[in-house]
């Protein structure tokens, strides 16, 4: 019964619109970010290397696929999140709102089966909406930039070998997803408070700006409580494309972010399954 | 306990903050019965009915389906009952037959798209099945709310206000639906109604409700027997000092040039006919109202007639 009310759950999430902006949205900026790339990428890598040109010698084709993807990551994650919450703030608020409640909770599922199957629909929406970014990314990139060697320019000049390319690509959509679903499950908590997805919304956005304005502020005695914001460890996927990974930093992040979803995910069930249905 | 009471709600009590909407509840249903639950506006008819059906959580008191009690492990039987609350909400961005389809899903098994077109035509539907909800009016949203709850053959329908939003057309084919689930089918209806005359000409049994706790439970014609009846008494012209004193049994409402009303018990009629004619007077017509408003009025109040 519970992968059928998942099914039912994904069913409701792809018959509304709302749902379709985020991945609009991916696909309309990857290929314009792809074709700003392809105009003025030789001179943004000239720029971000100008620094160590003075040192090194560049010689052959610094951009391709796997490293435009990288960038595209980098830019489009800021404002997925917020793409996200759109649908995660309306889970089980916009029920609330349609007053279908007295309706879904009247039949012989139990409200944990569906708050939970709520949970796992929203998601499977994020980890689909991450994969779209992914293929559209790397698919695109590859397709007009060709592959090769991966440069990344960090703290140093990383060069990954292009058979060290792809595994990294996927632990990185793994972690990509997981950033995702903090986002999402923090939008998924509130909306199961009210009876209005504007809410929900409008908070995750307003926590994610102001624990990243907060991630800024650097003062010495901050920096512990800025371990702990998620949004500290939103990137850390960086840190798969370092020559030498730092697995320490990336499981600590990872596991930052996990506590974030189960916490607040098990409050929310706890919560929904206890709370009356006014609506 | 007794299976053939369907329904058994014991000493329910619901408090929001210091509000109790539900008061030390008890209410019976048998089997087969059309059950009608009256009261006045927050009465807490709809608290107990999302009570019941667990949308809200009681502080204190027992809810039985079928002669079991009902927990949170129990919700099996809710695929035996079939409810609409309140008014009737969907997802607008379907159509009638997705809504209905996915509300028949939550019962675990698929119901064939016959079966699922049927129950539309049922409440008169049919032609709008596939048009999204949101070009609904009231009344049609209404019908689609029975649908939902009726297909999946319930034994138990529990309906508040089914006919609201529908014309005096639609209102007439729900009761006849109605009741032809319970005669026929053998359903048992609990009802709640604002609607007096729907619960009078429809329900076999009923509750009425006041301030969170029954006031009178029974069988319908049981509890109109002791109810006082309005008389109409349409006459010749009346003399002006005519009056019925020393009748304690009788309330005058109103005496006219040619009209009496009373507020009396219906054996008095008699001797207010023989009072009538030994003083010459000549009677046109004699009507006695016995109404389930009237009793409604007496137990409530008049101000609480809705």
């Amino acid at each position: 019964m519970f992968l059928k009310l998942v099914k039912l759950e994904l069913f409701k999430i792809f018959s509304k619109w709302r749902t379709y902006i985020g991945f609009i949205a991916i696909g309309v900026l990857v290929p314009i970010i792809h074709l700003a790339m392809l105009a003025e990428g030789e001179t943004l890598i000239e720029v971000s290397t100008r620094v160590l040109r003075s040192s090194f010698d560049f010689n052959g084709e610094l951009i391709n696929g796997y490293m435009v993807t990288r960038i595209i990551m980098q830019f489009l994650f800021i404002n997925i999140p917020l793409l996200i919450t759109l649908v995660g703030g309306d889970m089980l608020a916009g029920e609330a709102t349609s007053g279908t409640y007295r309706l879904v909770l009247i039949r012989p599922i139990s409200r944990l089966q569906l708050v939970i199957a709520k949970f796992t629909a929203g998601s499977i929406y994020v980890a689909l909406l991450v994969i779209w970014l992914f293929i559209l990314a790397l698919g695109l990139g590859v397709l007009i930039f060709g592959t090769g060697d991966m440069i990344v320019v960090r703290y140093s000049i990383n060069i990954i070998p292009e058979a060290d390319v792809l595994w990294r690509y996927g632990i990185s959509i793994g972690y990509s997803f997981l950033s995702m679903w903090v986002v999402y499950t923090i939008s998924f908590f509130f909306s199961s408070f009210v009876e209005n997805s504007i809410g929900p919304i409008i908070t995750t956005m307003a926590i994610l700006i102001v624990l990243n304005i907060l991630n800024m502020v650097d003062i010495g005695a901050f920096s512990t409580i800025q371990e702990l914001f998620f949004t500290t460890h939103m990137n850390a996927w960086i840190i798969l494309f370092d020559e030498k990974i730092d697995y320490a930093a990336f499981f600590r992040s990872a596991l930052i972010l996990i506590g974030h979803v189960l916490v607040l995910s098990i409050s929310t069930f706890i919560y929904f399954n206890k709370k009356d249905i006014n609506s | 306990m007794d299976e053939n009471i369907v329904l058994k709600i014991e000493n329910l009590e619901k408090s929001f903050k210091n509000f109790k909407a539900v008061d030390g509840l008890n209410i019976e249903v048998e089997k087969g019965e059309i059950y009608g639950f009256l009261g006045p506006n927050g009465a807490g008819k709809s608290t107990t009915i999302r009570i019941i059906l667990s949308l809200l959580k009681h502080d204190k008191g027992n809810v039985y389906f079928f002669g079991e009690k009902f927990t949170n492990h129990s919700r099996e039987l809710f695929s035996r009952i079939g409810a609409l609350v309140e008014k009737p909400d969907f997802y607008l961005y379907l159509s009638a037959y997705r809504n209905l389809k996915y509300f028949s899903e939550l019962y675990g098994h698929k119901f064939s798209k016959n079966k699922l077109y049927e129950t539309l035509e049922m409440v008169g539907l049919s032609g709008r099945e596939d048009d999204k909800v949101k070009t609904y009016s009231l009344g049609m949203k209404q019908r689609l709310g029975l649908a939902q709850a009726l297909i999946h053959d319930p034994e138990l329908i529990i309906l508040d206000e089914p006919t609201n939003g529908l014309d005096p057309q639609g209102m007439r084919e729900v009761r006849n639906l109605l009741t032809d689930l319970a005669v026929n089918k053998g359903k048992t209806i609990f009802l709640s109604s604002h609607i007096l005359k729907e619960v009078e000409s429809m329900a076999t049994s009923m509750a009425i409700i006041n301030k969170g706790k029954t006031i009178v439970e029974g069988k319908v014609q049981e509890l109109l027997k002791n109810s006082q009846t309005h008389i109409y008494i349409e006459t010749n012209n009346l003399p002006n000092n005519f009056n019925f004193e020393n009748n304690k049994d009788i309330k005058v409402i109103k005496i006219e040039k040619n009209n009496i009303e009373l507020e009396a018990n219906k054996n008095v009629i008699t001797s207010v006919i023989d009072k009538l004619r030994s003083d010459n007077i000549e009677i046109y017509s004699v009507n006695s109202v016995n109404s389930l408003e009237e009793y409604f009025i007496q137990l409530t109040g008049e101000n609480n007639v809705s």
